[in-house]
């Protein structure tokens, strides 16, 4: 086996990661982007893959960009993102796409924010997160909630990108044990059937039935 | 090689289908049933096959084993093949059901292929070390010719010919090597224990 080397050399020399099965792609809003990630089976990220995002309503381009090369991608949140939702589609090349989509309701606006998080009942009408000219007070309140804001979305974010990795794998999974089993199981069976009806017609044929017999 | 839903135009997608039905019909027809158990167990080989994983250099490549169905099937390759990837679209969502029948088509015609091509080299160099060169080039001709005709797919769609096939021809080197000294092996063994089921 003088050339297993050579193969050796060839199989390093032209080793590229990608081109697996199908490549997968998971994207989530961080606050006034969004971030998109590509990636082919077993960690391996899609690299320079073109992402291009759509509106999902009437299917209009909004923009493409290109996958870095850790397979992710990034884009401020269009406007028909409120409105009409996003449809993200990547393509690796060689065949390899795929799509995920983002629902308007994902896309929570800022100003959206502090009426939600605040309950009206306990704050006093006179103040307000907007440009309020009242009080002194109410200037430093605004202020320490814009950077409550800044600091719990980011150790939420922090928080939640173990999270995010999890339900972007299993979003895409891989194939277990029990999908390998089940498809081997099919294959035996799907033979299986095929030459039992054929053994029941030629068994017919060499053992004819009482019925078969009498009409004949 | 595995080309994803949503990538290919309608007519691409008809005549994959169209190409691939003939393919199965010949394949059927030429099938003797009593080697309907090998056909199945060579489908569960393609069918696991893909999910082979091969560690190798950054990354990791995955057989494709088309080149080892077309020698010792023969036409009826196509049904293999076919059943395989449609196991693999339901459970693994590689692939899908509208590209069924392309993605068959360029695995399993080029299986067919490399197994004429088998026959061929096997009949020029006659012995045993021919024997090895002629099952070995099968089995690379095989991933080989399916990455030509996945790009050919993807080309007649709207992809760069030659920038698909550079891409697919480059990456599946190593798939080559690897799907050729799997066929080597196999039918090395399968001369010296069931000499009969290459005579097809």
């Amino acid at each position: 086996m003088k050339s297993l080397p050579l193969f050796a050399a060839l199989l390093i020399l032209f080793s590229t990661p990608a081109l697996a099965h199908r490549v997968n792609i998971h994207a989530w809003p961080d606050g006034d982007s969004v971030r998109v990630h590509c990636g082919f089976s077993r960690n391996s990220p899609a690299k320079d893959s073109r992402v291009t995002v759509y509106d999902a309503a009437d299917g209009k381009e909004l923009l493409s960009g290109v996958t870095d090369g850790n397979g992710d991608f990034r884009f401020a949140v269009p406007e028909q993102a409120h409105t009409d939702g996003l449809r993200i589609r990547v393509n690796a090349g060689a065949g390899h796409e795929n799509e995920w989509r983002m629902e308007s309701r994902e896309f929570a606006r800022n100003s959206d924010a502090p009426d939600q998080i605040r309950p009206d009942s306990q704050n006093p009408p006179t103040v307000h997160f907007d440009n309020s000219t009242t009080a002194m007070p109410a200037r430093n309140d605004v202020l320490a909630l814009t950077e409550v804001r800044v600091v719990v979305s980011e150790v939420l974010e922090a928080k939640l990108a173990p999270l995010r990795r999890d339900v972007a794998a299993l979003s895409n999974p891989e194939p277990g044990v029990r999908e390998i089993v089940g498809g081997l199981g099919w294959l035996v069976g799907l033979a299986g059937i095929t030459l039992y009806l054929r053994s029941r017609e030629q068994g017919r044929r060499v053992f004819p039935t009482v019925k078969q017999v009498s009409q004949a | 090689m595995h080309i994803s839903e949503g990538v290919l135009s309608p007519a691409v997608l008809g005549a994959g289908a169209t190409l691939t039905s003939l393919g199965v019909a010949a394949g059927m027809l030429r099938l003797d049933y009593d080697r309907l158990m090998t056909v199945a167990l060579l489908s569960a080989a393609f069918f696991v096959g893909s999910l082979v994983h091969i560690p190798v250099g950054v990354g990791s490549v995955h057989l494709v084993l088309n080149g080892l169905l077309g020698i010792l099937l023969g036409w009826a390759a196509f049904p293999a093949i076919l059943t395989a990837l449609a196991l693999q679209a339901f459970l693994f969502q590689y692939g899908g059901l509208t590209v069924l029948g392309v993605n068959t088509f360029s695995m399993a015609f080029s299986g067919v292929l490399a197994g004429y091509a088998y026959k061929t080299v096997a009949r020029c160099l006659p012995g045993p070390q021919g024997q090895k060169a002629a099952a070995f080039c099968g089995g690379a001709l095989g991933v080989a010719l399916a990455g030509f005709f996945t790009a050919m797919a993807l080309a007649l769609s709207d992809e760069n010919f030659l920038v698909a096939a550079k891409l697919l021809f480059f990456a599946h080197l190593p798939v080559m090597a690897l799907d050729g000294l799997i066929t080597m092996f196999t039918v090395t063994l399968i001369v010296l224990v069931r000499p009969e089921m290459l005579h097809l």
